[in-house]
Order: C-alpha cells, then structure tokens, then sequence
C-alpha cells in the first residue's frame, strides 16, 4: 500500500477496523509519511460522523402524521382485519391495559 | 375519504413486500428477528393488545411509531406524498405480520426495517434506483497513484462552529446531490444506523457491494462538504 490511491481504497475498512493485521501496518506506515492521506482521512471521518449526527437531530423534529393519513391507515385495517378474541375493539381490556 | 387518500386494502399488501434485489426478488415476510439485541418488556402490553385486535392498540401503534416512520420514510424517497405512502404501506405489512411478532427485537426496530423497506419499493417502482457515475466526485489520482491535489483541512471538530441544525442542513443537502443508489445506501448506513447486512439484505446485494457504494458514496460527500469545511473558506 504505497500510494494514496490504495490508501484510499482502504480508508472504509481501516476505520472499521476489519483492514487485516497486514495491510493495517502498511496503511499506517503510509499514514506515517504522507500529510495529504492523514489530512483526507481526518476529513473522511468527520463526513462519517457529521452524517451519524443527522439522526439525533432529526429525532428533536419527527413530522407529524397527518391526520387524515393515520384515518386511512386505519381504516385499511379496519376493513380488511378480523379482531381475534375478546378484548378486541375499542375499550376492550387489552386496550385499556395500554395507558 | 379525508383528503382523498387512497385507503389500501390488507389484501394488498402481499404485493407490496418483495426483497429489492432486481436479479433476485423474493416474498419478503417483515420477521421479528432482531435486527440488534433489543427487547423492551414495556412494549409487551401493546404487543398483546396488537395481537388481540384492540383498535386502541393499532391507533397508539401509528400514533407512537408513525412520526419517527414518516422521518424514516423520507430520507428514503424524496416526495412526501410517497413517504407517506410507505409508512401507510409499512404499518399494513406490519398488521398483517403482528401475530408473528416474537418481540425479539423492539418494535421500534422492527417497524424501521419495515418502512425501509416499504419506502424502497417505492423507489424501485419508480425506476430510480439506478447506478449513476459520482466520478466527478471521487479523489483523482496521477499515474503514479499520489493524489493529484492536497485536502484542506476542515475547520473545527465535528463541524464545532456549526449548529446542529446547521451542519445537517449541510450534509441533507449534499447526501441530495448523491445519485440514487449512493444516497439510499448512505442513508440506510450512517444516517439510519443500519449494519452492512441488514443493508444488504434490504437491498438484495451483497456486503462488499454494500461497502463499495457506501465508501464511494462518502466519499463523493466528502468532497460536496469540503467548500464548505474547509479551513479559511467560509
């Protein structure tokens, strides 16, 4: 691994940490003498990281389900599913076990 | 019918669970195998009452898990009208596989997978799936295999001069500009949390395909983030 090239191709893996034992060392001893790859990698990792970060923040803003959408998906159940046993049905002892 | 949506039948939704590989298309039955090892024994009542048919349980179901579903949904497909149609196509499979629902993995986890997979059929029925070249945005080399020009820099850690709402304005708008098959894998990857194999399983391709795309895709976002990172442009 003696080029930026193979470098690269490796980075996914090495930040995975599932690069054999082998190819680690040459990674790492290309690491070693060239500024270019540590900078990219460093780069590489914080697009990783900076897209992990996406989801905790999204999780602040979840949408809304519009109304009329939880009206239809209920009723596709109610039109085609058969309740089994008798707690079924609104108020029925499973449902008010749920508070 | 409210808005005019489209009611969907239960019958339906058979049709709409198949595994999305192009070469190998299969029946996909949502299991309740864990995708991590989750079980959340508060989730139990709601299970049972699910199982039972109480129409309160099935509200609560949308109503709890239905926003984070829809959030999924869209960072699969692109218009909101078909990311609602996969959360309502996602919670019909979910139904119709309740009674099979061996609370192995939280429900939570398990209707993720579902809506991932009901928002890639989306995907696929509309054709857009494709590979497309991201070339233009990957590193270049000179024959000598040595990068051709040096990165700068980014500035701060982890985007520290950014807000958060900041820098995920910046990375959705840069995942955006991904083609297709790059934006889906990342989405499922590094926003979604996903392993590899459950990508790959969702998406009918191998791993090593998964992990080509993947690395490919960021870093074709690497460089789409990078005028933007780095140190003295902004």
């Amino acid at each position: 691994m003696s080029t930026c090239r193979d470098c690269i191709d490796f980075l996914c893996d090495y930040l995975d940490n599932s690069l054999p034992e082998s190819q680690r060392v040459e990674f790492e001893s290309h690491l070693a003498v060239c500024p270019c790859c540590r900078t990219f990698m460093e780069t590489y990792r914080k697009t990783v990281e900076m897209t992990g970060g996406c989801q905790e923040c999204d999780k602040k803003t979840y949408p809304k389900l519009p109304e009329d959408l939880i009206r239809a998906i209920l009723s596709a159940r109610n039109g085609a599913a058969k309740p089994v046993g008798d707690a079924a049905g609104p108020g029925g002892a499973a449902g008010q076990a749920l508070e | 019918m409210p808005g005019g949506r489209v009611v969907k039948g239960l019958c339906a939704a058979s049709a709409i669970l198949f595994v999305m590989g192009d070469a190998a298309k299969a029946e996909f039955v949502p299991s309740s195998k864990p995708l991590s090892v989750e079980v959340d024994a508060s989730e139990q009542p709601l299970i049972e009452a699910l199982r039972l048919g109480d129409n309160r349980a099935y509200e609560k179901l949308i109503r709890d898990f239905g926003p984070r579903m829809l959030a999924v949904a869209r960072r699969v497909v692109r218009s909101e009208t078909e990311a609602e149609e996969a959360v309502q196509d996602a919670f019909i499979s979910a139904f119709r596989a309740i009674g099979t629902f061996e609370g192995g993995a939280k429900l939570s986890t398990w209707l993720h997978r579902i809506t991932v997979n009901a928002a890639l059929m989306r995907l696929r029925k509309s054709g857009r799936i494709r590979e497309a070249s991201i070339e233009s945005l990957l590193p270049s080399f000179g024959e000598d295999g040595h990068a051709k020009r040096s990165p700068s820099p980014w500035r701060g850690g982890n985007g520290a001069e950014l807000s958060a709402e900041e820098t995920r304005s910046l990375v959705m708008e840069g995942i955006d500009k991904l083609p297709e098959a790059y934006r889906v894998v990342i989405m499922m990857r590094d926003v979604d949390g996903l392993s590899t194999l459950q990508a790959a399983q969702l998406l009918g391709d191998t791993e090593t395909a998964v992990k080509v795309r993947l690395h490919r895709a960021r870093l074709a976002l690497r460089e789409l983030l990078d005028p933007h990172m780095a140190e003295g442009r902004l």
